[in-house]
């Protein structure tokens, strides 16, 4: 919106009827887009009953710091999306959530990223439990070189969630039906799981994910490596499994995004530049960093 | 807007569509002066023209539907590029409704050659020119995202509707006075009402300008929300 003062100059003011003038007097001053060189975080950051919360977040490798003091809230049963140009952190701060970043060398992370309360990095935390709790789904899917019944049976049987044979076939069949796989395989369980295409791969790992109760689960670009129509059967499972999970996906999919988060964080030279509800931030964005993202203007 | 899409073609595709509604805002403007022109010097002949090159105006609008279509399809535009996609497909039906109404502006100088109704004339042919100027701004301030521009055209409809009040006040007064002429009176105020019409088009035209800069419907929605809070 224009100034009073700009309106004056124009010659506007005169004619305006005095309550007009009134309601524009105690007008907020309009959007106007947070500027390419300022880098601080744009948007509201924390949720209401958060599931994760990172605070001041820094990840260096070696000495090139890959995220700059992050600060974000994960909150329940949302689809949290991260987008942003390659290199610019994402990934590497998707990891941070489940600390995959402790099995790279010279990875440094300074900062406080917690779980329901608990500081995930806290001296008494053991990493096997906590992975099971905050699952990941990688790009490529990688199922292990065994039965499809095998895959997903592991996670329980190291993580004693199951007493007997039982137990742990319920397990399995309830995994697979929850990611949208039981129909396709149930006859097939002794058959590798490296036998079946793409998009059941990935839902294998989903399954295999969601097998061992987890809170939150992980999705680093899950669907790259898939066709359209197992890209929509994923994002289809992605939308149910929000009933129950939380959920952080990295995408380079603007699209992918919008259709299938509640949130969106944009993340550029690993700053977190601009978070907010995807609606806002793919028609209306803040930032001009974000508004040259998400319209092609990057570069 | 400063930077350049990565993909050229979609900056070419943009500026398609901006020099189009540019377009349909000239024919609107150059029908809407030929109805003044007729109504002027009762030139029926310049009056039946202005009716007939209507098509004009409607092809263009079919070309900048077409290609917002095929935009909307093949690029999935988002933010600002959204909202001007979204945007020309608004401005294009504004600017066909106003060389529409210049049309009717000129199927009523038919009714008006053979009487003399000076005072009148003169106020509607006053108010086609505020449109006519208008018009020329919105689009200008559309061409150059100009907000300022935009508001500014966004406030003069009122000039338009002061002189719209007071000619329906002085007709009701002459129609009482001069009750065989009615016919040519109700020619009168279907041309004022056509006027009248092209203002608030403008109107919606500049409001599409705003929308395209600041994400917000229009700043009389704004203003309304804040009334209401």
């Amino acid at each position: 919106m224009i100034s009073l003062r700009e309106m004056d100059e124009a010659g506007f003011i005169g004619t305006m009827p005095e309550e007009t003038i009134q309601a524009k007097l105690k007008q907020e001053v309009s959007r106007v887009l947070v500027s390419r060189e300022n880098r601080k975080t744009v948007g509201k950051i924390t949720v209401d009953n958060p599931r994760m919360t990172c605070r001041n977040v820094d990840v260096w490798y070696g000495d090139k710091q890959a995220i700059k003091n992050v600060s974000l809230d994960i909150g329940r049963n949302e689809v949290l999306a991260m987008i942003g140009p390659s290199g610019c952190g994402k990934s590497t701060f998707i990891r941070c959530l489940n600390r995959m970043n402790d099995t790279i060398d010279g990875c440094r992370i300074a900062g406080e990223v917690k779980l329901d309360g608990v500081d995930i990095y806290g001296k008494n935390i053991d990493v096997v439990p906590l992975r099971a709790q905050v699952g990941m789904v990688f790009q490529k899917p990688n199922p292990f070189p065994k039965s499809i019944y095998e895959n997903i049976a592991y996670g329980p049987r190291i993580h004693g969630l199951s007493a007997n044979k039982a137990e742990l076939d319920e397990i399995v069949e309830r995994s697979l039906i929850k990611a949208g796989l039981w129909d396709e395989v149930k006859d097939w369980l002794d058959q590798p799981g490296t036998g079946l295409s793409g998009g059941q791969q990935q839902r294998l790992c989903i399954a295999r994910t969601i097998a061992v109760n987890p809170e939150v689960i992980l999705m680093d670009e899950p669907c790259s490596a898939l066709d359209p129509i197992a890209t929509a059967v994923i994002e289809d499972l992605i939308d149910e499994l929000r009933e129950q999970y939380t959920i952080v996906i990295v995408t380079h999919s603007m699209q992918q995004a919008s259709r299938v988060s509640q949130r969106t964080a944009y993340f550029h030279l690993g700053d977190l530049i601009e978070v907010g509800p995807t609606a806002q931030i793919f028609t209306n964005p803040s930032h001009q960093l974000t508004e040259d993202y998400i319209t092609g203007r990057f570069g | 807007m400063s930077k350049d899409h990565i993909v050229r073609s979609y900056d070419q595709e943009l500026d398609l569509l901006i020099s189009k509604i540019s377009e349909m805002g000239k024919v609107a403007e150059e029908q809407l002066a030929k109805a003044i022109e007729a109504l002027i010097t009762k030139d029926s002949r310049l009056a039946v023209n202005v009716i007939y090159s209507d098509a004009q105006v409607n092809d263009l609008q079919n070309t900048v539907d077409g290609l917002t279509v095929r935009m909307l399809a093949m690029r999935q535009p988002m933010g600002s590029d959204l909202r001007h996609i979204i945007s020309a497909l608004k401005i294009a039906a504004d600017l066909e409704r106003i060389a529409d109404y210049a049309a009717n502006i000129a199927k009523n100088v038919m009714d008006l050659d053979h009487v003399s109704l000076e005072k009148p004339v003169g106020l509607i042919i006053r108010m086609a020119e505020l449109a006519s100027h208008m018009l020329k701004d919105v689009i200008d301030a559309y061409r150059k995202s100009d907000v300022r521009k935009a508001t500014a055209v966004w406030h003069r409809d009122e000039d338009i509707n002061q002189v719209y009040a007071d000619l329906i006040s002085h007709l009701r007064s002459y129609m009482k006075a001069d009750s065989d002429n009615i016919n040519a009176y109700t020619s009168l105020i279907f041309a004022a009402r056509c006027c009248e019409r092209i203002g608030d088009h403008i109107k919606n035209v500049a409001e599409s300008v705003y929308f395209i800069t600041h994400g917000e419907s229009s700043f009389e929605n704004s203003l309304q929300k804040k009334q209401l809070a």
